[in-house]
């Protein structure tokens, strides 16, 4: 038997969100809470707005209308080095992977560090090996690395 | 196999008996048959029996369709249909299945058309100047921090955009130079003034023809891979990625590519003026001027501000192939066809915008008599 998980405050809070493309509205006046360790699904047909939904989640698209807030802060209305400081809290595991393809997979994960911390290039090394032992050497290395980098 | 049997019963509907396995490979003859048979009884009631068909897959469902299309509704009946089968017919509307499978676009009026067209320009416009925005902002932030750019970026794309591209170079400015040799010297010969087909070719290729060649070589060659590589990226979601980690995507993927084009083609620039210069040299030999005199008379005509016309056009040139290759790779929308779009459009605005800025220079020139 398990516990369940102490309410806690929401991490992911969408109020209100309203968004589509031109002069087609897909979502209308969304809303609703995601909160520390909860495992939330959005089920959907094709074309219903999942990955429009979630584009605005992260910040990729501008709503019509709402607000979409990340542990408190709201991502829409962040510019500058706020915004940057509420994306950095996110982690993405594209369908694609994601994985920039004109890197090595060593470059990718060397990526982030170097450039949001002040790591040396010895220890950014090593992290690099120690997440690409993870990712393991067969088929689909790719996508798990694309993982572990979304969860990192 | 799939069969059917005709008869007329005693009450005049006319029956017609499926059997067998309704599958789009069996199905031909049956279909034909079945039309026939209904044809052939204007005036009487048809019941399609389906008590023996043992399986149907959406080819029989679809005949089964047809069938009951062939008169208005009600006078074609299904009968004794597996539940399952029966299922699956019911859910087309026989009635709703008439539309096109390829309906022609609907046209607009001429007048909407050309709403349309000029609001897409507007819109392709808006994001242009969104675009040279957000660009000289990374380029301004980037000279202000130089320690900000990836330098290992800025060096790869060089020896693409530069030194990879000095075979094409080298042999389209030979040519060049050989040619408009060639073509000057013939007519030239007859007044007995071929020596000034040095002075052609050197004010001709140092001021206009060297910058816009190379300009244009680049434009089909980096710009279209600088479109094809963002645009790719794009596809695969990697610009979203880049975004999502607080990386702005004009700084990682545009200002290293706008770097290596200027620092390149300024450099190609050169390369191209001295090959084609060769190419003229060499051509002029054969009209008995020797290579000491042709540089002889080119060092008199060209003065430094013909070289520095040429010179600085290249640097312009670099930020728009650079910048419109990158902006059509950005602008890359979903589909199997959308990278080579992206990357056909980038040359060819490219090439637009190149003659279009040649011309202004040209212009500009005239006016400041330089």
């Amino acid at each position: 038997m398990t516990t369940p998980a102490p309410i806690a405050d929401p991490i992911i809070s969408v109020r209100g969100l309203t968004a589509g493309y031109g002069d087609v509205v897909l979502l209308e006046n969304v809303g609703f809470d995601v909160r520390r360790g909860e495992v939330f699904v959005i089920l959907g047909g094709s074309g219903s707005g999942k990955s429009t939904l979630l584009k605005h989640m992260i910040g990729l698209l501008p709503p019509q209308s709402g607000s979409v807030a990340i542990d408190g802060d709201d991502i829409i209305a962040a510019e500058g080095d706020a915004r940057r400081a509420i994306l950095r809290k996110i982690g993405v595991m594209y369908q694609s992977g994601a994985l920039f393809g004109s890197m090595t997979l060593a470059e990718n994960v060397r990526l982030p560090l170097e450039e949001y911390t002040d790591l040396t290039s010895d220890e950014i090394g090593l992290i690099a090996r120690m997440k690409l032992s993870l990712a393991g050497a067969s088929r689909g290395r790719f996508e798990r690395l694309g993982k572990i980098i979304a969860l990192a | 196999m799939a069969a059917v049997a005709i008869s007329d019963a005693t009450d005049g509907r006319r029956i017609l008996a499926l059997s067998g396995r309704l599958e789009a490979t069996t199905i031909r003859g049956v279909w034909d048959e079945s039309r026939r048979a209904i044809a052939a009884a204007p005036d009487q009631r048809v019941v399609v029996d389906a008590a023996d068909v043992d399986y149907c897959d959406g080819a029989g469902i679809a005949l089964l369709v047809d069938l009951i299309q062939q008169r208005k509704a009600g006078d074609v009946q299904v009968a004794n249909l597996h539940p399952a089968f029966e299922t699956l017919l019911q859910q087309f509307d026989a009635q709703a299945l008439g539309h096109d499978l390829d309906p022609p676009a609907p046209r607009r009026p001429a007048v909407e058309e050309i709403g349309v067209i000029t609001a897409g320009m507007g819109e392709d416009l808006r994001q242009q100047i969104v675009f040279i925005g957000e660009t000289t902002a990374a380029l301004v932030y980037a000279l202000l921090h130089p320690s900000t750019i990836r330098w290992k970026d800025v060096w790869r794309i060089c020896e693409r955009v530069g030194a990879d591209a000095l075979p094409i170079v080298a042999l389209i400015s030979f040519l060049l130079g050989v040619i408009l040799a060639f073509q000057s010297a013939i007519p030239m010969r007859k007044f007995g003034a071929e020596i000034f087909v040095a002075d052609l070719i050197g004010l001709a290729m140092l001021r206009e023809l060297g910058p816009l060649m190379t300009a244009i070589l680049l434009a089909g060659r980096s710009g279209a891979a600088f479109a094809a590589e963002i645009g790719t990226m794009t596809v695969n979601q990697e610009v979203d990625a880049l975004t999502t980690m607080g990386l702005d995507p004009v700084r990682f993927l545009v200002t290293p590519r706008i770097i290596a084009a200027l620092l390149m083609t300024p450099l190609l620039t050169l390369f191209a003026d001295l090959i084609s210069l060769l190419g003229g040299a060499m051509t002029l030999q054969s009209f008995s001027i020797p290579f000491v005199t042709f540089v002889h008379e080119v060092e008199g005509i060209v003065n430094f501000s013909d070289f520095m016309a040429g010179f600085v056009k290249s640097f312009v040139f670099a930020i728009l192939i650079a910048g419109i290759g990158c902006l059509r790779g950005l602008q890359t929308t979903a589909g199997a066809s959308a990278v080579g779009d992206a990357a056909t459009r980038a040359v060819v605005s490219g090439i637009i915008l190149l003659v279009v800025v040649d011309g202004v220079f040209a212009v500009l020139y005239f006016v400041l008599d330089i």
